[in-house]
């Protein structure tokens, strides 16, 4: 508990099985956290990150002792704390819509929880981290007249004033216009690292949690998908759902088939074939007979050609939307229903019907299997299983031309 | 819907600005269009309402002025004196059960709405926090005791109280009243705690209150304007009933409402009397308003127009 720099005695977060399963007349047994098992080391940032109902708020609540487990357990610091009232957990919330006391001041707000404990030094405290988060001009006023970005900044010094163990956000910046969203997110970011909070942050924008988090979390639908860093989650996503989901503008998922002849490739209709070198070593792959399977690329992934570019394969403009920072272009690829996305340097103009080529890096292309949507463990020019520290991000960014 | 939770505390605090009186939304719409025509128009019709509402008062305040002899003259012209008002509360030497009636409705009325607020404020927060078995029917069974007439139920009730001693007595009206002011009372406040975001009193549970605790440090004193204007109209309900404390009570616990009806009963009927105990009887209501008033706009509009 050394409280230099602010820092809290931070501990490690366990969940084991974690459960809950909340029963509705008429509708049985709903399933909304539905066994997870995760580990968030000392001072880590860990982004809970999944569409709204996926059960990340409930996990959290489940973590801050507002909603009890149906099954399994969560640890602290190797102790279980599953049964313990809320305040006797050494967990802090920053609660999404900032719950602060409208009748108390500022400063009042922050002292809240000490003056409940009846602890010393309440009001010097507060001021203590009303300073670290810059918001001492604040402190006599009340939330009444804050906007979103201070009363933000009050609920997590609210939260970290008592030094806890985990410090668990909720959605902390889903309120907040675009500019205090930057602001504060650089804020927290720096926050986290100075004072070490193990964090735990729940949220259902990806560029939050990918920007902010240590590593990523992606649930659905009750499930953890896929733990990793940030860069694993977007580069080797483990499933259909993580691929889609991750990823501005969304991944192009298009169905197609491996034929026994010509293992080599995937045909996504019977005009395009996606030449895939190192295919055939995909395991499970020489049962013969036909495989379906979804091959998805992200649109900043795909090279624009011309169409007379013989290795490249031909589609047409179906529409062009310039976003000035970007292009985006989405095209129709010849029998092929799904249209796919490429986004584009900023300037290239493109008229509607034009036919273009499209240039794959196979490297950056995923394979999952259509029935399961997992992953198909399959690398062209990487090991087996693709390492983590990849640095490969914007290997190809899509080129203009024309 | 989040947002909207979240912000109608802050509402809350700034409608708290003394002066900023509610006005309505036509008279502002009228205002900004800049039409004269529109907003005098408006104005004539708000003051013939006015006069219209305000007349039967205006009407009994002249009876309760009139002598004896000029009672049944409808022309404005008589001569004032106040001598009804001191036959009523028996200031004259006469003496007067007036004044006895005027206390047996003080304390009916204000203990049936004391015990409706000690059993409404937590049975309104728990209907408005947690789903439960019944907890639909409870509440609408509640609402019933509201709709069925009283005298449904007057003649059965008056042979059981009469049977274990409740008639005539001050309990047996606080108890009966619970019908008129527990309905209401556990409605409006309902609304009121179903507006505040449980974050509050999660975020209490998380700095170490209990939940007792944050619902009475936390959640009732967010709802305080909806306690006042809760409160004052079953205040007002129970005053003002006549139903009950008529069958129910004897001398002993009769009740104002009750109480001024006796001067009608003579051989000539006195309405400049009936009048005046009428006018005395307002006073208390009108005071309790005036003294919570500054709730009470908030407490009405607040409730009311919610998200």
């Amino acid at each position: 508990m050394s409280e230099r720099n602010g820092r809290s005695g931070a501990r490690d977060l366990a969940l084991d099985g974690l459960q809950k399963v909340f029963r509705r007349r008429g509708q049985g047994e709903v399933a909304a956290v539905a066994g997870i098992d995760l580990d968030v080391a000392e001072g880590e940032l860990l982004g809970l990150l999944g569409p709204s109902g996926c059960g990340k708020s409930t996990t959290l609540r489940m973590i801050a002792g507002l909603e009890a487990p149906s099954g399994g357990d969560i640890r602290i610091g190797g102790a279980s704390i599953v049964g313990r009232p809320p305040h006797r957990r050494d967990v802090a919330v920053a609660f999404e819509n900032y719950a602060l006391y409208p009748p108390l001041t500022v400063a009042e707000n922050i002292a809240f929880g000490m003056r409940a404990r009846k602890e010393p030094d309440a009001a010097a405290r507060a001021r203590e981290v009303a300073e670290r988060l810059g918001i001492v001009d604040l402190l006599g006023r009340k939330p009444g007249a804050l906007s979103s970005g201070q009363k933000q900044r009050v609920s997590l010094a609210r939260a970290i004033v008592r030094r806890p163990s985990v410090l668990l956000l909720d959605e902390p910046l889903s309120h907040l216009d675009a500019a205090e969203r930057d602001q504060t997110r650089r804020e927290l970011k720096r926050l986290q690292r100075e004072t070490g909070y193990t964090t735990v942050l729940v949220t259902h924008d990806q560029h939050e949690a990918l920007s902010l988090a240590d590593r990523v979390a992606v649930m659905d639908a009750g499930r953890l998908l896929q733990v990793g860093t940030p860069d694993e989650v977007y580069d080797a996503p483990a499933n259909r759902f993580v691929a889609d989901f991750v990823g501005e503008p969304r991944m192009n998922l298009l169905a197609g088939r491996i034929l026994p002849g010509t293992p080599t490739g995937v045909f996504l209709s019977d005009q395009v074939h996606l030449l895939l070198p190192g295919l055939a070593g995909l395991p499970e792959h020489g049962a013969g007979g036909e495989r379906a399977v979804i091959v998805g690329i992200r649109p900043q992934d795909i090279r624009l050609g011309p169409a007379a570019d013989p290795g490249a394969l031909p589609a047409t403009v179906f529409a062009h939307e310039p976003l000035q920072e970007v292009g985006r272009l989405t095209l129709t690829l010849p029998g092929v229903a799904t249209r796919i996305v490429v986004e584009t340097h900023h300037d290239l103009v493109a008229a509607r019907d034009e036919a273009v080529g499209l240039r794959f890096d196979p490297a950056r292309t995923h394979l999952f299997d259509a029935e399961t949507g997992e992953r198909l463990a399959w690398s062209p020019n990487r090991p087996q299983n693709p390492s983590p520290s990849a640095p490969s991000r914007p290997l190809s960014r899509a080129t203009s031309s024309s | 819907m989040a947002v909207q939770q979240e912000s109608q505390p802050i509402a809350a605090e700034r409608t708290s600005t003394p002066g900023i009186a509610v006005r309505p939304e036509a008279a502002v719409a009228a205002e900004r269009s800049g039409s004269r025509w529109g907003e005098m128009a408006l104005n004539g019709l708000t003051i013939l309402y006015f006069l219209f509402a305000l007349f039967p008062l205006v009407w009994m305040l002249l009876l309760s002025l009139k002598p004896q002899e000029q009672l049944f003259t409808t022309y404005f012209r008589f001569s004032p004196t106040l001598a009804a008002y001191r036959e009523v509360l028996g200031t004259g030497g006469g003496g007067s059960d007036f004044l006895r009636f005027f206390l047996n409705s003080l304390i009916v009325a204000v203990g049936a709405v004391l015990i409706s607020l000690l059993v409404g404020v937590p049975a309104a927060y728990a209907f408005a926090r947690w789903k439960f078995l019944g907890g639909e029917s409870l509440l609408f069974t509640l609402l019933s005791f509201r709709f069925a007439p009283e005298l449904m139920v007057i003649i059965p009730l008056l042979v059981i109280y009469r049977r274990i001693g409740l008639f005539d007595t001050h309990l047996g009206l606080i108890w009966v009243y619970q019908l008129i002011t527990l309905p209401l009372i556990v409605w409006i406040l309902r609304s009121y705690f179903q507006d505040l975001t449980p974050e509050l009193e999660q975020s209490a549970l998380l700095d170490g209150y209990n939940r007792v605790q944050a619902f009475v440090k936390v959640a009732v004193p967010l709802i305080r304007p909806g306690l006042a204007a809760a409160g004052l109209l079953a205040f007002i309900f129970a005053w003002n009933s006549f139903v009950f404390p008529f069958a129910l009570t004897g001398s002993n616990a009769q009740t104002v409402t009750v109480g001024s009806l006796s001067f009608l009963g003579g051989a000539t009927p006195r309405y400049n009397l009936t009048a005046a105990a009428a006018l005395i009887a307002l006073v208390p209501p009108l005071l309790l308003a005036l003294s919570i008033q500054r709730f009470l706009v908030r407490g009405l509009t607040f409730g009311a127009v919610k998200g």
